[in-house]
């Protein structure tokens, strides 16, 4: 259940480009919109990105004392929440393969009050920069279709997780009815490229937004890659209506 | 909604997008009420990360309140919760809205499982929060108004209160004797005993039955050895 890419070329939205070059094309597209992220997640899903975060948050079965790696945190939505729930015991670590993100996030978070048990760590999916065994949780929210080797960052967040840790992927994936299908379509392949342009002056990484979402793997192969990996007790919840997916997996 | 890879909701309503709407909505609601009054915030702070599971058994629904200065309403939890509450919604709101959850407990169809104590300091936090929302109305409206504003509600609250202990007394009877959707206690009684009776009845005329065909059968075998 691999996806499958060849060795050196992969797709950035409908392009197909060669796979070195993705890491700086997708690191443009963040960079274009790092300032204005959370207003535009705000505006694209209408604030729905809020519960399907939350929904995350409750499946996560986080406690006080663990530790939590939020992989392409972004703005830090969900590390901020973590912090709050793990305490001055746990630690939570903000990863991002974008700097501008990860200044963005990391002023957000300072902003609000959350220090002393968090760091940020700009680091690639790919290849985590941790020890093997370190975290009791994993999360990686709308980041997965970026990497360019999806297969990698899963085999990574297992090494990194400890025996009987979880790892939770949120990511956008099919609608399970086609009225759903061509609603959203509609939606994002107009809508979402014209808001781009309005907001942040910025159509193009907007209409990456909606051809990656095309590319990324659905439910079913994403939780085969999730196995392939190594993962056990795979499984995934749909929300509003497969439009996302949260997949679940626990490492053995 | 939310639906998992089997086609089976997690959490019920309550997971779903409208769910978890309501649940945020309720937690944003809870956490401004709560920064009003700093005594009830360090309180709850003292509970941190402590679990109450709230189990309606009519209609069935899961409830797990996760203490803490923002108090977070989940629908799944996969740890041990601290305490167990199970009983029908109706007996469980009267303990909510009860001064003595404990005294009520002994009284009422719940069952409580697990550490009673976070239960009773939850209780009691509950009963002696005193959030100062006159203090923050007064910033706009000025002292005179918001304590004229506070009499009146004050007054509406426990004249609401004490409407909500009477309809929660009388709705067992209402429902049993006005819309007639479940039997009253004596009914269920007289014929719970009648039902005694009749399986009382019944068992003796199966003895009886069975006393007499085996009479009849030792005569059948008496009047054929006469005749050999």
């Amino acid at each position: 259940m691999s996806e499958q890419h060849s060795r050196d070329k992969t797709h950035f939205g409908y392009k197909t480009v060669d796979s070195e070059d993705k890491e700086k094309l997708v690191a443009n597209v963040f960079h274009s919109v790092a300032g204005r992220y959370d207003l535009m997640n705000d505006l694209m899903s209408m604030g729905i990105h809020r519960l399907w975060k939350r929904f995350t948050l409750e499946l996560s079965a986080i406690r006080k004392g663990q530790k939590v790696l939020d992989i392409a945190g972004g703005t830090g939505d969900l590390a901020m929440k973590f912090a709050e729930i793990v305490g001055p015991e746990g630690k939570v670590v903000l990863a991002d393969i974008n700097d501008s993100m990860l200044k963005v996030g990391r002023d957000k978070l300072t902003d609000q009050g959350i220090i002393g048990n968090i760091d940020y760590v700009q680091a690639n999916a790919e290849c985590l920069p941790f020890a093997d065994n370190t975290f009791d949780l994993v999360t990686i929210s709308f980041g997965l279709r970026n990497v360019t080797d999806k297969d990698a960052a899963i085999r990574s967040m297992l090494r990194v997780l400890r025996p009987g840790g979880r790892l939770l992927i949120l990511e956008f994936s099919k609608p399970r009815h086609d009225v759903i299908s061509k609603v959203y379509d509609a939606y994002s392949f107009s809508a979402l490229p014209m808001m781009g342009k309005l907001v942040t002056d910025d159509a193009e990484s907007y209409r990456y937004l909606a051809e990656s979402i095309r590319m990324h793997p659905d439910q079913d192969t994403l939780e085969g890659m999730m196995k392939d990996a190594g993962f056990v007790k795979t499984g995934y919840h749909n929300l509003t209506d497969g439009v996302v997916a949260l997949h679940k997996g626990i490492k053995p | 909604m939310s639906e998992d890879s089997n086609g089976e909701q997690a959490g019920g309503w309550l997971s779903s997008m409208p769910g978890v709407a309501a649940r945020m909505a309720f937690e944003q609601a809870a956490a401004r009420i709560i920064q009003l009054d700093t005594v009830t915030a360090q309180r709850l702070q003292a509970l941190d990360d402590r679990v109450l599971q709230v189990s309606s058994t009519t209609p069935v629904l899961d409830i797990y309140v996760r203490m803490g200065e923002k108090p977070t309403i989940l629908a799944v939890w996969e740890h041990e919760v601290d305490c167990r509450l199970e009983g029908s919604a109706v007996e469980l709101m009267r303990l909510a809205l009860s001064d003595e959850p404990l005294v009520f407990l002994q009284q009422s169809g719940i069952t409580l499982t697990g550490n009673s104590d976070l239960l009773n300091t939850a209780a009691a936090i509950a009963r002696e929060a005193d959030f100062d929302w006159e203090g923050q109305l007064a910033k706009y409206t000025g002292g005179i108004f918001a304590h004229m504003l506070g009499s009146v509600v004050r007054s509406g609250h426990r004249s609401a209160r004490k409407t909500a202990d009477i309809m929660l007394t009388n709705l067992p009877e209402f429902i049993q004797e006005e819309l007639r959707v479940l039997p009253p206690v004596g009914e269920v009684d007289a014929f719970r005993e009648d039902l005694d009776e009749l399986r009382l009845a019944a068992d003796r005329l199966q003895a009886r039955v069975a006393r007499l065909d085996k009479d009849l059968m030792e005569r059948q075998d008496q009047s054929a050895s006469d005749r050999e």
